[in-house]
């Protein structure tokens, strides 16, 4: 059991929850949390990448999309959380920052957030279809390339309009299927790395609920053997 | 001293609560959560002969209290088992019976040869019961004839425990059940999941790739409850009950009902130490009641 220190509503449905860090397991960026909620409907665990990280607590960013994420935008500061963490295999290799290109589609920047490093410039697209994450990124003060297929004054299209812009040999995403397919197709040659999501069931390797194929036809674990995978080789559809 | 030990064949539980198969993966996944010595022990994800490619996404919907899965029983065949599972279970210090499915006659003898040469598993729970397989209806468990030809002489490959995993969905459970009873099987682990669906309303298309899934979780508890009840009827062999346990209550009512011990399957995956929290709730429950033996709860049924 863990605690809730701090709960921040950050934009209409999107909530960042702090945790008292209550073991000292390293956390790597790309790992998850597991957290129990008390839904009537739903029974299974909610994953959440781990946002960011210090030695005496970590955070979570939460969109209320249903039932489960619900019932854990509601729980109250203070309050004891079951959570299961770190979970997934954690990035623990050096990324050349200055060639690596961060591709963040919507909630997609949760994922990549402990990835990046706070005190220089990055080069960071961040997708909003819908214009939604204007809030988000403003209060996390990222500085990035705003692409948005709907606001007026913002660079219009889809993050792949604009990968020309960057010189990088590392592409590291984390969003939509469909967004990672299309990066897919203009990642040749370079490292891809996706952190990829699925539903889950277990989150911890017992149930093989969230599998995701490669192109060998074989199956990788998302909880287990990623979330950070080979974008390159993996069948989006 | 309080005894929770049960014996089904020639294994001895050190408690009657096991991590179902499916649910448990290969045992290693649990070790992390659990106190191995403090289990009953676990079964393994289902082994077949050839590598076997699991159902395409998605796998899993959450229902009103349950669960629906489509995994497919993949795994990576007997062989990969032996070589990279079993070196790593072997020295757990708890049950392990290994989940074994055949497609056909020929493959049971063959999968029970290769494995019954090693040590370091307990036994077999022979799984003729699993709804998430395409290749047509294969099922053994859907006519008393079909799992005849699986059961009749299984006993005479090993030596090892030797349980039958069945199916709900097939009225010939029953029948198959008191069939292995007589050809020498151990136990009979029942339930399984019951036949679900559900649809992707925006596509107007099934969830599922493979249209059916099976639903478990506390959904089902009720159900398997009485299906159980109906297999005391049927066999004398020990039942290791499966269904929707989730709290020591559920264990109890199975074992009440005439369960020998239980599995645990979907909850598993939401508290992966529920083996030893419970484990130790039985314990603690028993002192509390005064129940020295757990032979005392067995069967214990006043009808």
């Amino acid at each position: 059991m863990t605690t809730l220190l701090d709960k921040q509503c950050i934009s209409g449905n999107i909530f960042l929850l702090t945790f008292k860090r209550d073991d000292k397991t390293p956390i790597f960026p790309g790992q998850f949390a597991n957290i129990m909620h008390k839904s009537r409907e739903k029974i299974l665990r909610r994953p959440f990448s781990i946002f960011s990280f210090s030695d005496d607590k970590f955070s979570v960013l939460v969109k209320n999309v249903g039932r489960g994420t619900e019932a854990i935008t509601e729980i109250n500061k203070g309050n004891k959380v079951d959570i299961l963490y770190p979970l997934g295999k954690g990035f623990n290799d050096d990324l050349d920052s200055d060639k690596t290109l961060f591709v963040a589609g919507g909630m997609g920047i949760a994922g990549l957030y402990s990835f990046l490093c706070k005190k220089k410039k990055q080069n960071i697209i961040i997708g909003d279809r819908k214009g939604e994450f204007k809030d988000v990124i403003k209060y996390l003060g990222i500085n990035c390339l705003y692409v948005s297929e709907s606001g007026k004054n913002d660079k219009k299209g889809k993050v792949t309009d604009f990968l020309d812009m960057f010189d990088f040999n590392t592409l590291l995403a984390c969003g939509s299927k469909q967004m990672l397919k299309a990066l897919k197709s203009k990642t040749q040659n370079k490292r891809y790395l996706v952190l990829y999501e699925e539903i889950m069931a277990c989150g911890v390797g017992l149930c093989d609920g969230c599998a995701v194929k490669y192109e060998d036809n074989s199956f990788r674990k998302v909880c287990t053997d990623g979330p950070l995978l080979d974008g390159n080789r993996i069948i989006y559809d | 001293m309080i005894n929770t030990h049960v014996k089904i064949g020639k294994t001895i539980l050190k408690k009657p609560i096991l991590g179902a198969s499916g649910c448990s993966g290969w045992g290693e996944e649990l070790l992390r959560f659990n106190d191995f010595r403090k289990i009953g022990g676990f079964v393994t994800k289902s082994i077949t002969l050839k590598e076997k490619i699991g159902n395409e996404m998605p796998r899993i919907m959450e229902t009103y209290g349950g669960l629906l899965n489509s995994i497919g029983l993949e795994n990576k065949g007997v062989e990969y088992f032996i070589e990279n599972i079993l070196p790593k279970i072997k020295n757990f210090e708890c049950a392990k019976f290994l989940n074994i499915v055949p497609f056909e006659e020929s493959e049971l003898k063959r999968m029970i040869e290769i494995l019954d040469r090693r040590n370091g598993f307990d036994g077999y729970e022979l799984n003729i019961s699993c709804p998430n397989i395409s290749n047509g209806d294969v099922s053994f468990n859907s006519s008393v004839s079909e799992a005849m030809k699986l059961i009749k002489n299984a006993r005479k490959l090993t030596n090892k425990t030797l349980l039958l995993k069945l199916s709900p969905v097939y009225e010939a459970s029953f029948e198959i059940a008191k069939m292995a009873e007589d050809a020498g099987f151990d136990g009979i682990t029942f339930t399984n999941t019951y036949l679900g669906t559900a649809i992707n309303i925006k596509e107007r298309k099934f969830y599922f790739k493979n249209k059916q899934a099976g639903l478990s979780g506390g959904a089902i508890k009720p159900i398997s409850l009485m299906n159980v009840y109906k297999m005391t009827k049927k066999v004398n062999i020990p039942i290791i009950a499966v269904g929707g346990i989730k709290s020591l209550d559920d264990v109890l009512e199975y074992l009440i009902i005439g369960a020998s011990a239980v599995q645990i399957g979907t909850y598993l995956l939401i508290e992966p130490d529920i083996l030893s929290r419970i484990s130790e709730e039985l314990t603690a429950y028993m002192e509390k009641e005064k129940i020295n033996d757990i032979s005392d709860i067995i069967r214990s049924l006043k009808e």
